[in-house]
């Protein structure tokens, strides 16, 4: 059995999942549509920098990637494909609301800055300086958002000894490093202050930001990154014939067969910041699952449907195309039985959902291996 | 890997998942529950899916999950039984499994901790009133009362004002209590979704200090509201029974945006109750000779991996964890100790 996994992204979290599945010897394929960061150094590995998908097709156990990867096409072979692109984050221009001033700055820019030494911006000593960082300014930060952000203005605290207060409309505690961070962060004299509705003012003489206590001046604004899913995201959905939710992210979406790190399609997963939102830790966990996903499907000697799958009654069926449409698993096609086309499903790819029976106008789809009659499971079903 | 076996502690949703994985990796594992049925504190889980939409709240991925770790024929379960004396023998681990007060003497390569939480008792909240007051219950109470008898209990619900709220026993160093428990915001507004599409007519608003949203749910919290759902920024200070109408409750709270204090009235007051260690999970510590954190929590560096090698923790005996997150971090110690079990196998 091939035992390639294809992992799809450049992304730090792309990076987890790769060393995750050359530390179980699996041989992987990594595309990635720029530069791939390095790696450790393993036959297992091959890379594909600079390249993207442009056809997908096979099934779980045997799927076949095509690559337009400039001078040439190249074709990957691989068992299980893992989606770990990571996401996007917005430049500070890309809204308006934002004032554009050189008081206010992106996380990005201040890390550069507080790794030059002394002069925060060229208007004051960076001692007497009052630094604000603001969360959920537009819109409430996520989780890497707020990680990163609080980091980084404790950081700025330790480095200038300037003044600190941190801005947020939610402040997020949920994880034991952000508890232990904010209460390190309050014990060294910074302050949080809750959001009100106005958006900041910035002028010659610096930055006025309300909140529920007052207004805040301070010398310069960091404002925490604002994510989003990457915008080739539908784009290699598409290809993959796997599910986007409403908020651009990919994400399960046949409740019935919903699990951590699985997407609709068998042999497919999803590892990190492509699907959910975390911080660096939580991305690599879930680089550990996605590998953990793949271990399970092909530490068997060969793949074996689910106890419970659909199967279609070539006799009955009428080519309708509805359990084709239906399909969250897009696991049935249209195949030829002797003489005659009809729908067919493909065994491996099937989670056994029972959507496709339960939508057939004429009834040619049972469920093998549930020992009921028809009628009965669609009642369950629907 | 033949004639290994790792002990798993805790038959909930964690042990069952880590148990799950090794299994699938061909190692033999001994699930030992000390209550007569696998499952957990998610058994309680109910399906929160609003309008047929799911709400992905792990409920619902319980279920197979304990049908397949019953089938699987490396898995042994060992349910109303405990473990004593463990002891670090070479390279393996020897106990004793107790059941029914048999006891029986057994080894392993491995151990893994999985012993969940308990619920904060609302009682230890006295202001509240829980215990006393009939129209003030906790989220799991509601929780169990919609599984047991399912959504539309509350379709013709003559509820008009329901509150929730937040951080009842959470975020309190007062009570040594000064962790978030992470799942009660999610909860509390899935439930609160929920009762909303059921019950039209019903006011719903919650008293929270900061609503939890890091990860996927800002979607959730930022639909509630477009729903109207109320969220008021700070939490009562008492509960009392309505002078008005006994059968009501009055909750006096700070209303911060406005900086004053005020009496509201409601039919229903729901706690979303934390998650604590369990009572007796020092004890589990020092069985193990593991360390635990400031709250009681054991105590890992990296993830899974306890202060003893050979040793794991999964799920929220190590930290609260919602029920998806559990299985993330039990498949993550699964594969922890199955490296170990690599490295540490001739």
């Amino acid at each position: 059995m091939n035992k390639t996994v294809a992992v799809l992204g450049g992304s730090a979290d792309a990076g987890w999942v790769v060393e995750e599945l050359l530390a179980l010897s699996y041989s992987v394929a990594w595309v990635g549509q720029e530069d791939l960061p390095d790696s450790p150094r393993s036959d297992g590995l091959r890379a594909y920098p600079r390249s993207r998908v442009s056809a997908v097709s096979g099934c779980v156990g045997s799927f076949r990637l095509e690559l337009s990867a400039p001078p040439e096409r190249a074709v990957i072979d691989a068992a299980a494909i893992i989606v770990a692109m990571g996401n996007q984050r917005l430049p500070l221009g890309a809204d308006a609301r934002i004032p554009a001033h050189p008081r206010v700055l992106s996380t990005q820019v201040l890390a550069e800055r507080l790794s030059a030494p002394r002069q925060i911006s060229g208007i004051a000593p960076a001692q007497r300086q009052h630094i604000l960082f603001a969360l959920d300014m537009l819109e409430l930060s996520g989780k890497q958002a707020v990680v990163e952000t609080l980091e980084l203005a404790l950081r700025t605290h330790d480095t200038w000894h300037c003044e600190v207060s941190v801005l947020y409309r939610e402040l997020q505690v949920d994880s034991d490093l952000l508890e232990s961070l904010t209460r390190t962060m309050r014990e060294q004299g910074i302050v949080f202050h809750r959001l009100q509705d106005a958006l900041p003012v910035v002028d010659d003489s610096g930055v006025h930001v309300k909140h529920a206590d007052g207004v805040l001046d301070g010398d310069l604004l960091v404002i925490a990154p604002v994510v989003r899913p990457r915008s080739d995201s539908a784009e290699l959905a598409g290809l993959l014939r796997i599910a986007l939710g409403a908020d651009g992210y990919f994400q399960q979406l046949n409740v019935r067969s919903y699990r951590p790190g699985l997407s609709n399609r068998k042999g497919i997963y999803l590892a990190g910041r492509c699907h959910l939102d975390a911080d660096d830790a939580g991305a690599r966990a879930d680089a550990a699952q996605a590998a953990a996903n793949v271990a399970i499907l092909l530490g068997q000697d060969h793949l074996q449907p689910e106890t419970v799958i659909a199967e279609v009654g070539s006799t009955k069926c009428i080519r309708c195309l509805t359990c084709i449409r239906t399909c969250p698993h897009a696991a049935v096609e249209l195949a030829a039985y002797g003489q005659v086309t009809a729908a067919k499903v493909v065994e491996l790819a099937c989670f056994g959902c029972g959507a496709c029976a339960a939508n057939c106008p004429v009834r040619a789809i049972t469920m093998k291996g549930i020992d009921v009659p028809v009628w009965l499971q669609e009642a369950a079903l629907v | 890997m033949p004639n290994t076996s790792v002990v798993i502690i805790g038959g909930g949703i964690s042990g069952v998942a880590a148990a799950l994985n090794l299994a699938q990796r061909g190692v033999a594992v001994d699930l030992v529950e000390r209550e007569p049925r696998l499952g957990g504190n998610t058994l309680d889980v109910c399906c929160k899916a609003v309008n047929g939409q799911c709400q992905h709240c792990g409920g619902c991925l319980v279920a197979e999950r304990l049908r397949a770790v019953c089938a699987e024929p490396l898995v042994t379960v060992h349910l109303s039984s405990t473990i004593t004396n463990i002891q670090p023998a070479g390279d393996t681990f020897s106990y004793q499994l107790v059941t029914a007060n048999v006891k029986q003497a057994k080894s392993a390569r491995a151990v893994i901790a999985a012993t969940g939480f308990d619920h904060i008792d609302a009682r230890t909240k006295g202001p509240y009133g829980y215990g006393a007051l009939s129209m003030v219950i906790t989220g799991e109470d509601m929780e169990r009362r919609l599984r047991a008898e399912g959504q539309s209990v509350y379709d013709c619900a003559v509820l008009r004002d329901v509150a929730f709220i937040q951080c009842v026993g959470s975020r309190d160093e007062h009570a040594n209590r000064g962790w978030c428990s992470q799942v009660c915001c999610r909860y509390a507004v899935r439930l609160a979704r929920l009762l909303g599409a059921r019950s039209p007519q019903t006011n719903i608003t919650i008293f929270k200090m900061d609503i939890q949203t890091a990860g996927r749910d800002s979607q959730a919290f930022a639909l509630a509201q477009q729903e109207g759902i109320r969220f008021i920024c700070g939490l009562p200070a008492v509960v009392r029974r309505s002078e008005k109408d006994s059968a009501k409750a009055a909750l006096l709270f700070d209303d911060i945006n406005t900086g004053q204090f005020r009496t509201n009235e409601f039919d229903l007051v729901v706690l979303a109750t934390g998650i604590e260690p369990r009572s007796d999970a020092l004890q589990l510590a020092e069985t193990l000779g593991v360390e635990r954190n400031r709250f009681g929590f054991l105590a890992s560096q990296d993830g899974a991996a306890l202060s003893i090698p050979g040793i794991f923790a999964a799920g929220c005996c190590q930290s609260p964890r919602s029920i998806s997150e559990s299985i993330v971090h039990a498949t993550a110690a699964a594969e922890a100790c199955y490296r170990y079990l690599q490295e540490h196998t001739q």
